[in-house]
């Protein structure tokens, strides 16, 4: 092993031994899909977000339902969760009131079902992607520590053939290793910190859904 | 109503960020910090030993003796000669014409040293200006030569002369015993004459004190005590780190 040995960035990953570097681009891999889906989750909440106070603020505004009905059909898949709770409530309603031997009970339970439903499927979407980075945030120090130690285990095996052994066999050897920690913690620190800010969104989201879906069905069962 | 139908419209604007997120922190860890933190040298290696050495060093010395000399002596007698006939002839006029034979025999005398002096000036000239041109040939010559040595210690080489300099600088570093109260601008060089197993030739000479015998006699111990010095197994590199110029600082 040299004594002087060139500590620049590059140097570092490229002298790693193998399973470091496999550990370092599962790390890197890691990094890059939870940055994605940092990106990618945050741009759907926010949407999420401004699309259903826009509908209630129509919703509240507006008494015809089969205007605000119209409408939702028409946006398609550009419709906001909450325009598709609507809908899928609206029209399981007026089907079900269509047939004469339905009793008013039987109706509002298969609205209220449906909108569950399609609440369900919303929030599923919403969550998506979310356990991914939880993954990520938990899991990726501890691969990154793996690497570590297995940088360092081999540090100190090379040491066993070195007479006089002094810090600068060991230094480059535990700073390869070291790397991988580095990045295992560049991995985790912003899935966690994105993991947790979603979360509480998408919870304070699904809270509105539900409150909504509730009211809806008041709005609903007050139909003649 | 299908799962599938949900509209993703920053999927690929996204990513890019993504990507983005890390060409920027990765060269910021490139460019931004400074890797390789360089420790104050505390040790110099110097080859004393080169090969091309007797050709450059003996040469260029008597190119300016024999020039110098040369030159003066023409200056003098230009200067001198030609003046002095002159204002002889101006004095000897205006004071008395009976001696101007006598001047007529000494202006011929005067004159005709001059040129002798001239034809023998050319002469000088032409063997000056010869020799002077054989001299530059020949140190054109060694310049190909050492050229020629330049180009074929190529970069391989010298990157294995610069590895083990510093391999024989960490060794001796590591066995000074310590260089607390030295100050740091302290410097003690020595000259060492290495054997071809690396071991060290008795008697290391102390070209230049520290000013502080301590460091001078801890320097020269770690030297023996770093004994045997990690010499290139290429025997043609080995003969280059025979003698070594130690420059040992705190």
């Amino acid at each position: 092993m040299d004594v002087i040995q060139d500590l620049s960035f590059i140097r570092l990953i490229q002298n790693a031994s193998i399973l470091v570097q496999l550990v370092m681009g599962l790390l890197l891999l890691v990094s890059l899909m939870s940055w994605w889906y940092i990106f990618l989750k945050m741009f759907t909440v926010r949407r999420a977000i401004k699309q259903s106070e826009a509908f209630e603020d129509a919703f509240w505004a507006n008494s015809d339902l089969n205007q605000l009905y119209q409408k939702t059909q028409k946006a398609g898949t550009n419709a906001g969760s909450m325009e598709r709770i609507f809908s899928a409530g609206l029209s399981e309603y007026a089907k079900l009131k269509k047939k004469s031997n339905v009793d008013n009970n039987a109706v509002m339970d298969g609205a209220r079902r449906a909108m569950r439903a399609t609440y369900q499927r919303e929030m599923d979407n919403l969550e998506s992607h979310l356990s991914f980075l939880a993954t990520a945030g938990s899991v990726s120090p501890y691969v990154g520590l793996f690497g570590t130690v297995w940088g360092i285990m081999n540090a100190f095996r090379g040491l066993s053939n070195v007479g006089q052994a002094t810090l600068a066999h060991v230094a480059p050897g535990i700073a390869e290793a070291l790397v991988a920690t580095a990045m295992g913690l560049f991995a985790a620190i912003p899935a966690v910190v994105a993991y947790n800010r979603y979360a509480h969104d998408v919870g304070r989201l699904s809270s509105r859904f539900e409150s909504f879906m509730e009211e809806f069905s008041n709005v609903l069962q007050r139909q003649p | 109503m299908s799962a599938l139908a949900y509209y993703e419209p920053h999927k690929i604007s996204a990513g890019a960020l993504a990507l983005v997120v890390h060409t920027v922190f990765f060269s910021l860890l490139y460019f931004g910090v400074n890797w390789n933190v360089k420790t104050p040298q505390s040790m110099q290696v110097e080859m004393w030993d080169r090969l091309p050495e007797p050709a450059p060093e003996i040469l260029p010395e008597p190119i300016p003796q024999p020039a110098l000399p040369k030159i003066e002596p023409i200056v003098a007698t230009k200067v001198v000669e030609p003046a002095a006939p002159p204002k002889a002839d101006i004095e000897l006029k205006d004071k008395k014409k009976k001696k101007a034979e006598k001047i007529k025999k000494e202006k011929p005398a005067a004159k005709a040293p001059p040129k002798q002096d001239e034809k023998t000036q050319k002469r000088e000239m032409e063997i000056q200006r010869a020799t002077e041109a054989r001299m530059a040939h020949e140190n054109i010559r060694i310049q190909e030569l050492q050229d020629k040595m330049r180009a074929e210690m190529d970069a391989a080489t010298r990157g294995e002369v610069a590895r083990y300099k510093e391999l024989i600088q960490s060794k001796i570093k590591r066995n000074i015993a310590d260089t607390t109260d030295v100050p740091e601008n302290a410097e003690a060089i020595f000259m060492v004459i290495v054997l071809p197993d690396g071991s060290v030739m008795d008697n290391v000479k102390l070209l230049k004190s520290s000013g502080n015998a301590a460091y001078d006699s801890a320097a020269e111990r770690a030297i023996y005590k770093a004994q045997p010095l990690p010499l290139p197994r290429d025997a043609a590199l080995a003969r280059m780190f025979r003698e070594l110029r130690l420059s040992v600082k705190p």
